[in-house]
Formats: structure tokens, sequence, C-alpha cells
């Protein structure tokens, strides 16, 4: 038989449920994440190759330039608050920068800027749709140029 | 007793079933003709139930002597852990319960406006993939593309 459990315990059940309820609140408070991946291709015109990994990319893109075979650099996917600032590495001595600015016209906006050693090289703010992605293309590295896809997704 | 055919040892074993079958016919045959072995062997008979019926007695006085054991037998299989909470009635462990069930409630109270509120983020837009509110190349020039069968969108600019 299941006894009733005595005002104590109810009290003290109360007490963990307010202080759970304040700490998801506090989460909510926060903002939304925004899932961000970055993959980092080098695209160039030697024997047709595509590395897994970047097959749903190249489909999308591939037939829009005149290259063949794609490679695949880096693939990094963080969690970023609205706000929250990342820099990674890019090849050449470059840096790209990546910030979202919270949610527009449904769309999540980024502030992307790729930086030399010594100056800025390309700056821009876009809205994204939530999960999907936008390619920034044209540095170059070695016999090719570099195409950085930036994929985001909120909840 | 004057018949001295049959022993009282023979005929307690008659009565305890303890012959072989040719002494135990012999003995019946024979008490249908003998009224002094018929009469011993009911005395027997008459013996041995007053002793069964004392034994009983005993054992019925030393059983409600003895004190009561029970066996439980729920702990050797499985058993919740609601269950063993509630038959041990442990406070600890009603307020462990009574403070998970709150929590539960809690949380589920706490995410469903959240849920709600973010439920629209989640559509995606038509259009393409990305919406160029601004572009600042530093003098490289800039090109945007948008694919046409999946709307995506690219931005390509050449270095100098």
């Amino acid at each position: 038989m299941i006894t009733a459990p005595s005002l104590h315990t109810w009290l003290k059940g109360t007490v963990a449920g307010l202080l759970l309820m304040t700490a998801l609140y506090g989460l909510v408070l926060a903002g939304p994440v925004y899932q961000t991946r970055v993959r980092v291709v080098s695209a160039d015109t030697g024997p047709a190759r595509t590395d897994p990994g970047i097959q749903d990319m190249i489909k999308e893109i591939g037939p829009v330039f005149k290259y063949t075979r794609f490679r695949l650099l880096s693939d990094k996917t963080m969690l970023l608050t609205q706000g929250q600032k990342k820099v990674m590495p890019l090849p050449g001595a470059r840096r790209l920068s990546i910030t979202p600015r919270g949610m527009q016209n449904m769309r999540i906006q980024y502030h992307l800027r790729v930086d030399t050693a010594k100056s800025p090289v390309f700056e821009t703010n876009v809205g994204l749709n939530n999960n999907t992605s936008i390619t920034i293309g044209g540095p170059r590295v070695k016999n090719g140029v570099m195409l950085i896809n930036i994929q985001g997704r909120t909840r | 007793m004057t018949c001295h055919k049959f022993s009282k040892e023979f005929i307690s074993k008659f009565v305890d079933n303890a012959l072989d079958t040719e002494s135990h016919d012999a003995f019946i045959r024979h008490k249908t003709q003998c009224p002094d072995c018929c009469a011993a062997e009911k005395r027997f008979r008459r013996t041995g139930m007053i002793f069964e019926r004392q034994a009983d007695a005993m054992a019925e006085q030393v059983l409600k002597n003895t004190p009561k054991i029970f066996i439980d037998t729920s702990g050797m299989g499985y058993e919740s852990f609601i269950d063993r909470i509630t038959k041990r009635k442990s406070r600890k462990a009603q307020a462990i319960l009574g403070m998970l069930s709150f929590a539960v409630a809690a949380a589920i109270i706490s995410l469903a406006p959240w849920h709600q509120e973010q439920l629209p983020t989640r559509l995606a837009v038509p259009g393409p993939s990305a919406v160029v509110n601004s572009v600042d190349a530093y003098g490289s020039s800039v090109m945007i593309l948008e694919t046409a069968k999946t709307h995506h969108t690219i931005i390509w600019f050449s270095e100098t």
C-alpha cells in the first residue's frame, strides 16, 4: 500500500522543483544556442574526386564551378550563443571569425569575416535559413581555391 | 489373552501392516475363528489411535508455542524501487520519491512554454539559403550566386 508522503516531504519536493524551474528558466533566458558547422574545402581541377563528408555540399554547389576535385581540409561543429565570436584558422595564414547575432525574419543572422595576418580580406552579414548553409569561396590555396561552407541550426 | 497361536508382537505388527502377505493372511483367517485374537487386535488398534491422538495434540501444542516465522520471497525476485519504498516506509526514500515527482512535473511545466516559443524558429522560410545583408571585400570583386535547384547561396570573392 502506498502511503502519502508527509508535509515535510512535499515541502522538500516543492523546493527542489522550484530550484529546477529556476535553472531551466535561466537556460531559456540565456538565449538560443546556434549549432554552427564550418567545413573548409579545397577545390581544384585535379582528377575527379570528392572527399567523404562533403558529398551533400558538392552536390549542391559542384555544378556551378569548373572544379573537379574537392578535398575536405577541416570540419568543425560548434555551439555558439548570440554574440559569441569564434575564430578559427584557415589555410594560407588566414582566420575566419564567425558570430551569430540572433534571429531576424526567421533567419539566423551571422557576421562572417576573413582576415590575413596583416589586414581584413572579406566581411559580410548574412541571414541564414535554419538548417541550411552558405558557401564563401575565392581565397587561393595551392593550385585551387578555398570554399568555406557554413551551416547554421537552432532549436 | 488365552490363545497362544500368535504372540502380542505378531498382532502388533499385523495392526501396523508390518507382516508379510502370507503371515498377514494367516492371521486374518485365524481371527475369524478366534474371538480372543480378534479382541486383542481391536485392543491394539485402540491403543494406536490413542497414541496418534496424543501425538497430534502434542504437535499442536508445540506449534502454538513456536514463534511464527515468515519467509519474504518478494526480495528474491524483481522488486521495483517504488515497491521497496512503500513496503519499508522509509521516510528518506519517500522524500526522494516526492522530490523526484515534483522535479519531473516542474521540468514538464518549464519546458512547455519554451518549446512553444522556439517552435517558429525551427521552420525554414522559402527563398535562398542565405540572404546577404552586407558585404565588404576591401577592394576585391564580389559575386553573389544562388544555385537553381537548391537555392544555395554562394558568395565568391577574388583576393587581390
